[in-house]
């Protein structure tokens, strides 16, 4: 008995395991030698992680659905709206619309058939003719930033009265997110219509005057960016699709977005 | 950026198989897949190179499966051994096999969860320690005694189980081993 508890059961398993170094595995192997009885244990440990092995083993010989293999593909950092400029004749004059509602104007101007790719919940894609819609958008959407006092805007300290709001509008609750850690504060949020629905805008600012906004909608038609220097990374899930949208010259846009998909994977999470 | 995303691609099985048993139903284990690749890339930056991938993914399909349970506010109950409720680990191969895996899989679902994960992460996965030790949000000497005690039990229970044919781990190798 002596002899048998020269090594304790947790080096047997980390021999077991091949955690031991060479030096101490050799001698670890020397004592099983001698000592059969405690060799036949360590085998039949072997011999159980080679049978547990087996279990389930046929699900890595099956194909990975392609919605999978889509998710990589597809993901936020390779999802970049192209950005182009709007035809002349639809092209609003920037100075009717103050600060950052010319970016949120801006971002209904998505370019619809951009290789902008969506990933998560399926594909969506622009159904023709989406672009007259898209126009009509641009329209209403600057008639409802046009007008200084449209009720549809809450500040920062009315961000709880907004987050019920939304609630209602969207059937679900979605909270603006904590973007201390890249500098942006929250500023205020509002939500503007679209052909397909409502959308809501997170809006925020940083004390450089970069600007940023978390967009998001219910509908399968996203809405359409279209400037000269905005860009977007795009995701849907859950029924909801966010875009992150701020200038091309922002470098935080990525971790920043990354940031914000992964708040939201947390709060919004599968059905 | 692609090489991790190719990689990632490659440890798909894994994870579904990892899912499986979380999840048991193949469309919701493939439902927490998805939400663990989305956040798998949303987060990739804090994937550290040189570290094990699998083990890192693992630890993000874990929590998608703890956040999904108390968003759903569900109990599961691992004890149900009714078929609905059971992991899905079927049994591939001949039928000799099939009846001596089907032994093991027998025992294995009469352990705890807890045993039955930490064998899933090193016996099955092939895991180290440390990496099950993340996983599970226990420390190391956890993962090592919880271990230990696993194998003693599945141990148990196949000896409990065992029919005249004598035990299915040790058939099974002579199977596999000629």
């Amino acid at each position: 008995m002596v002899e048998r508890n020269a090594f304790t059961d947790q080096q047997i398993q980390d021999y077991t395991d091949g955690r031991l170094n060479e030096r101490d595995r050799g001698a670890v192997a020397a004592y099983l030698l001698a000592h059969p009885r405690v060799a036949a244990d360590v085998e039949a440990v072997r011999r159980q992680s080679e049978a547990l092995q087996a279990l389930g083993h046929e699900i890595l010989d099956e194909p990975v659905p392609e919605h999978l293999r889509r998710i990589l593909r597809e993901h936020p950092a390779h999802v970049r709206a192209e950005i182009r400029p709007l035809p002349p004749a639809t092209r609003q004059p920037a100075r009717h619309i103050p600060g950052f509602l010319a970016t949120a104007a801006a971002l209904l101007l998505f370019c619809a058939g951009g290789a902008v790719g969506w990933f998560a919940h399926g594909v969506v894609r622009p159904a023709p003719g989406a672009k007259d819609v898209v126009l009509a958008d641009i329209n209403r959407a600057y008639a409802f930033y046009g007008a200084r006092d449209y009720p549809v805007s809450f500040p920062a300290d009315r961000a709880e009265e907004f987050v019920r709001w939304i609630g209602h509008s969207f059937a679900r609750e979605v909270r603006p997110p904590n973007l201390d850690q890249f500098g942006y504060r929250y500023r205020g949020g509002r939500v503007i219509p679209s052909a397909g629905g409502n959308v809501g805008i997170f809006q925020f600012e940083r004390r450089d005057n970069a600007e940023l906004a978390v967009f998001f909608w219910t509908t399968g038609t996203p809405p359409r960016l279209d400037s000269d220097n905005l860009t977007a990374r795009l995701w849907s899930t859950d029924g909801i699709s966010f875009a992150v949208v701020s200038d091309h010259a922002n470098r935080d846009l990525d971790t920043a977005a990354s940031s914000i998909f992964a708040f939201y994977g947390e709060a919004l999470g599968p059905d | 950026m692609d090489d991790v995303l190719q990689n990632i691609e490659q440890e798909i099985p894994r994870l579904r198989r990892y899912a499986r048993y979380l999840r048991r139903e193949p469309d919701h284990a493939d439902d927490l897949v998805q939400e663990c690749l989305s956040r798998a890339i949303a987060k990739i930056d804090t994937w550290q190179p040189g570290t094990n991938l699998r083990a890192w993914l693992f630890v993000i399909l874990r929590n998608c499966h703890i956040n999904e349970i108390r968003r759903e506010q569900r109990v599961v109950s691992l004890e149900d051994e009714s078929p609905a409720n059971e992991p899905v680990l079927s049994v591939p191969g001949s039928q000799e096999t099939r009846v001596a895996l089907a032994e093991v899989r027998r025992a294995f679902l009469s352990l705890s969860e807890e045993h039955r994960e930490v064998l899933l992460l090193v016996a099955i996965e092939g895991l180290q320690y440390e990496e099950a030790s993340a996983i599970l949000e226990v420390p190391l000497g956890t993962v090592r005694s919880r271990l230990s005690r696993a194998r003693q039990a599945l141990r148990q229970a196949l000896d409990a189980g065992l029919g005249i044919a004598g035990d299915p781990a040790k058939r099974l190798a002579e199977k596999r081993h000629g």
